[in-house]
């Protein structure tokens, strides 16, 4: 018998079954059974009947949908024509298949003739069985069941409901066979009578065994890798051994499995695994896809391979460095990583996730509200971070966050968890403290400004308390408040993370942190950050200087003549991230760019070499996008020329007005909250309540902070006068 | 004055956890251009608590079990609201999208209603209009529960000389039908659709999210297709 297979995706209908003649009813039965075909059983259909059969589907969709409502009429006539047509392709095309099961309803009683077979080898642990009954001259059916043995309801009978008359076409999905014979009751139901009881053996074959070797390409060191295994046949995902299922590490928070849906684009993304190193495993025979990842500096591998009965088919996965960002003193870090750490186990687990997705530096964040906190850690600071070779888990926390108010904060290399429910609004109190143990502070999700984090920014970004701000996230980069900041005059490192159980994967975005010649360690990469000296990417790689000043450095000038000679590159994998644009931005806006020649080309690299007029400061920084919508952004440099300020001078009375209107939007939220405390009323917030109680001192805050920002307006003022005319301090 | 204020700053009941994000709807979208149709696929993973609340809907008995029968009642259901909740036109001018295959649902493995999050697969397609020439612009609509905070992605592929690429391919949708392309000032609430199991196109007003793509002109020699491809140097 031919070897028969089908996909198994998701939920699908268990029974359907539709006159394909019926002319008031719609013939979904034709066109579900034609998709089933092709989603599910392309096996039964080869490769070279496949265009074929997805035109009939295409044609009996189109005439079903143009028939919805219409009137009868010529037109009509003539669609129902075009629709029947399609269907009689189809029936034709089915016929012409191979391993159909003929058989025809005769006599009184009825009975099979001839009989089904008593057995029948599927050739794989799932597949299609297509019957044909003839029960003589009528209009025929099209009937679909799906019985899969995994889920309990399914009552292992195979039912059709067929036609009195004419063909009926009935497609058996089969899934989760066990390996041997399977013996499922048939039964022919006719007008709601069950005609025929007859019996059918499925045998599935015996299992191969397919071993997978994965090492660094380039060390041939045994390492964890992210894997998928997909049938070919089916596109079903199999699950592979020595899989680490960090999943119960997550508190039931976000997407909380092992197998993680990664938000890169193509092929990159869908479903990956977590594999702790080399494994072997037993399959059911048939052709498979074995993919292996290991974050973006790596190539990736897609190796096609055949599993057979009884054999044992070897594979080796080695995904080699399309960059080695280390050698250029650059190190990978994901400041977002969310993961309950109790106990050795616990880390290696996270440890081998990071070290497959080749992340040396993990924050892993105990996460909390005014509320509670999640993702217990064992303990902070130094003792408390657990490492492999140059891969460090490095323990910090995301709190404070609110989530109405005042945004989301993370905190890097800390001492010990810092929460405080009754000083919870003060941020500043965090952020010192966190400064004080050696720590990083900064925000989370300023890409998209969730959780309106641009208040508390306003009120901590120019009392210089802030290093860093999240400003991509999930394969978005989001510029917008950041660029606000820079431009009124306030650093702001840039920092990305993957916010797993809520992203796809650690390191999906990523920051590096320059170390230069300096051995890696996580005192270096954290010190590294604190100077600044990062960039974030989700596929392209990015280098940035002006003279020899790298990203978070200032460059002092005291000529507004002064040359400055500013060098990008960025460079992206042929297979994956062709670049689409490189710029170098000077105050948000593209100063010079670099494209592909040719409108619509992609290059592997772009490169800008130039030299511009210091002119009275600003902010430059290079950022890069590639044709895959992965996208890289540096820090800036950060060029000044005292006493100026750096900022976006032209535009500093509306940039500071958009800060004071944030400060505003402070002391509503403090009003409102002081309003519900002076009611009376119940109110089981505690968020509300604390804001209530610790809006003097946030208030104090805001008035502190509104004096200092109408200082820049004063100083915006003075500036003008000492400033000449931009307009000619373009790049030559 | 509170409660504008309190509008105005999404004060309402507790919110824990990530609530936004998980509450939002990932939407992935995906279209594939060819000489005679245009594929639209789109994968929506429904986080935790939109997760949730369409279990709800799906598990008919109640039982906190969904059944494929369950399943695909549900889907039979949704499928006019999920067909009415896409849309495509070229260079201005709506084409038809028809059905190509039956929406699916992948619980990922959890056939119980609990808060995990599982996967809806749209598969639509429109024929090629002659008026589809290079320079055109294909904008996609995304309807589809609008009234719940989203992120969408899209991306494209192009056969038959044709090269798509994509303008705004990431954007955030706060569910209230207000978006920005940046810094979307999202509620940490649950959106109302959300928490009653709201349907996936709640009208015009509740607005949408439109990706516009333009058909460039193909570089000769270059490579788009995802692949291995081993000797590039740094």
């Amino acid at each position: 018998m031919n070897s028969h297979a089908t996909l198994l995706g998701g939920l699908v209908a268990a029974l359907v079954l539709v006159d394909f003649q019926a002319r008031a009813a719609a013939v979904p039965g034709a066109a579900e059974f034609a998709s089933e075909l092709l989603l599910k059983h392309g096996v039964l259909v080869g490769p070279s009947r496949r265009p074929q059969l997805d035109e009939i589907n295409r044609r009996i969709r189109e005439a079903e949908r143009a028939l919805r409502g219409l009137a009868a009429g010529p037109e009509r006539e003539g669609l129902e024509a075009r629709r029947e047509g399609a269907v009689t392709e189809l029936a034709t095309l089915a016929e012409s298949l191979p391993g159909v099961l003929r058989s025809r309803l005769e006599g009184s009683p009825p009975r099979l003739v001839p009989s089904l077979p008593d057995r029948l080898d599927l050739g794989a642990d799932e597949g299609g069985l297509l019957i044909r009954l003839d029960a003589g001259p009528g209009e025929g059916r099209f009937v679909i069941q799906d019985l899969d043995q995994a889920r309990p309801e399914h009552s292992g009978t195979i039912r059709i409901d067929a036609a009195a008359g004419g063909v009926t076409w009935a497609l058996i999905g089969l899934h989760h066979l066990p390996v041997g014979p399977t013996t499922f009751p048939v039964e022919i139901w006719v007008g709601g009578e069950r005609w025929v009881r007859t019996g059918l053996t499925v045998v599935a074959p015996a299992l191969g065994e397919l071993q997978v070797d994965l090492r660094d390409g380039d060390s041939g060191k045994a390492t964890p890798t992210m894997v998928r295994i997909t049938a070919l046949a089916t596109g079903r995902d199999r699950k592979p051994a020595n899989v680490v299922d960090f999943g119960g590490q997550f508190d039931g928070n976000g997407s909380p499995l092992a197998q993680r849906r990664v938000n890169l684009p193509g092929r990159l993304g869908g479903l990956w695994w977590c594999v702790a190193g080399s494994f072997r495993m037993a399959l059911p025979p048939g052709e498979y896809e074995v993919a292996a990842r290991r974050g973006v500096e790596h190539i990736p591998v897609f190796e096609t391979i055949t599993v057979r009965s009884g054999a044992l088919t070897s594979v080796a996965c080695r995904p080699r460095r399309w960059v080695d960002m280390r050698r250029k003193g650059w190190f990978s870090g994901d400041d977002h990583v969310h993961g309950r750490i109790l106990s050795d186990d616990d880390a290696q687990r996270l440890l081998a996730w990071v070290r497959a997705e080749d992340i040396h530096l993990a924050n892993v964040v105990k996460m909390g509200d005014i509320y509670r906190t999640w993702f217990e850690q064992r303990g902070w600071g130094p003792k408390y971070r657990v490492a492999y070779e140059d891969y460090v888990l490095s323990p910090g926390q995301e709190c404070p966050r609110t989530h109405d108010q005042l945004g989301h904060t993370l905190s890097m290399n800390t001492r010990g968890l810092i929460r405080d429910v009754d000083q919870y609004f003060l941020y500043d109190r965090v952020a010192d403290e966190v400064h004080r143990q050696g720590g990083l502070f900064g925000y989370a999700h300023v890409n998209s400004d969730l959780f309106f984090v641009h208040r508390d920014m306003t009120l901590n970004v120019p009392r210089d308390k802030v290093d860093f701000g999240e400003v991509l996230q999930f394969n978005r980069l989001g510029t917008e408040v950041w660029y606000e900041f820079l431009n009124t005059g306030f650093r702001l490192t840039a920092a990305a993370g993957s916010d797993v159980p809520w992203g796809g994967s650690v390191g999906e975005v990523r920051m590096y942190a320059y170390l230069g010649a300096k051995r890696f360690s996580a005192d270096a990469w954290f010190e590294a950050v604190r100077r600044g000296r990062t960039l974030v990417t989700s596929g392209p790689m990015l280098e940035f200087r002006i003279d020899d000043f790298l990203p978070g450095d200032e460059i002092q000038v005291k000529d507004r003549e002064q040359s400055l000679r500013v060098r990008a590159r960025a460079w992206g994998h042929a297979g994956r991230s062709l670049l689409r644009q490189l710029a170098v931005v000077r105050h948000g806006e593209v100063l010079r760019e670099a494209q592909p020649a040719g409108s619509g080309s992609e290059a592997s690299e772009l490169s800008l070499d130039f030299e511009v007029p210091a002119g009275d400061g600003a902010w430059l920084a290079a950022r890069a996008e590639a044709v895959d919508g992965t996208m890289a952004h540096t820090t800036p440099i950060y060029v000044v020329r005292p006493p100026l300020r750096f900022w976006k001078h032209d535009e500093a009375p509306a940039l500071l007005d958009r800060r004071l209107r944030s400060l505003a939007e402070i002391e509503e939220l403090v009003a409102s909250a002081r309003v519900r405390a002076e009611s009376g009323a119940p109110d089981a917030d505690q968020a509300w309540r604390q804001l209530a109680r610790q809006g003097g001192p946030l208030l104090e805050q805001v008035a502190q902070v509104r004096r200092l920002y109408e200082e820049l307006r004063e100083t915006a003022e003075r500036e003008a006068a000492m400033r000449t005319a931009t307009a000619g301090a373009g790049t030559r | 004055m509170a409660g504008l204020v309190g509008l105005l700053t999404g004060a309402g009941g507790k919110a824990s956890g990530h609530e936004v994000l998980a509450t939002q709807i990932q939407h992935l979208g995906r279209i594939e251009a060819g000489a005679t149709h245009l594929d639209l696929t789109f994968e929506l993973v429904f986080h935790e608590t939109a997760s949730f609340a369409e279990r709800r809907r799906m598990d008919r008995d109640r039982n906190g079990r969904i059944t494929s029968e369950e399943g695909r009642r549900y889907l039979e259901e949704l499928a006019p609201e999920l067909e009415r909740g896409l849309g495509l036109s070229v260079d201005g001018r709506e084409v038809d999208l028809v059905t190509l295959h039956e929406p699916q649902v992948d619980l990922r493995g959890v056939e119980v209603v609990v808060p995990s999050p599982h996967v809806l697969t749209l598969r639509m397609f429109a024929r090629t209009p002659p008026h589809f020439r290079e320079g055109s612009r294909l904008q996609i609509r995304d309807g589809l529960w609008a009234a719940v905070p989203a992120l969408h992605a899209v991306e494209c592929r192009g056969s038959d000389g044709i090269r798509l690429e994509v303008e705004n391919r990431v954007t955030w949708a706060d569910g209230t039908g207000s978006r920005r392309r940046d810094g979307v000032r999202v509620s940490a609430e649950v959106p109302a659709a959300v928490g009653q199991g709201g349907g996936p196109n709640p009208g015009p007003s509740a607005g949408g999210t439109v990706f516009t793509l333009r058909w460039v002109p193909a570089p000769v020699g270059s490579r788009r297709e995802l692949g291995p491809a081993p000797g590039l140097q740094p």
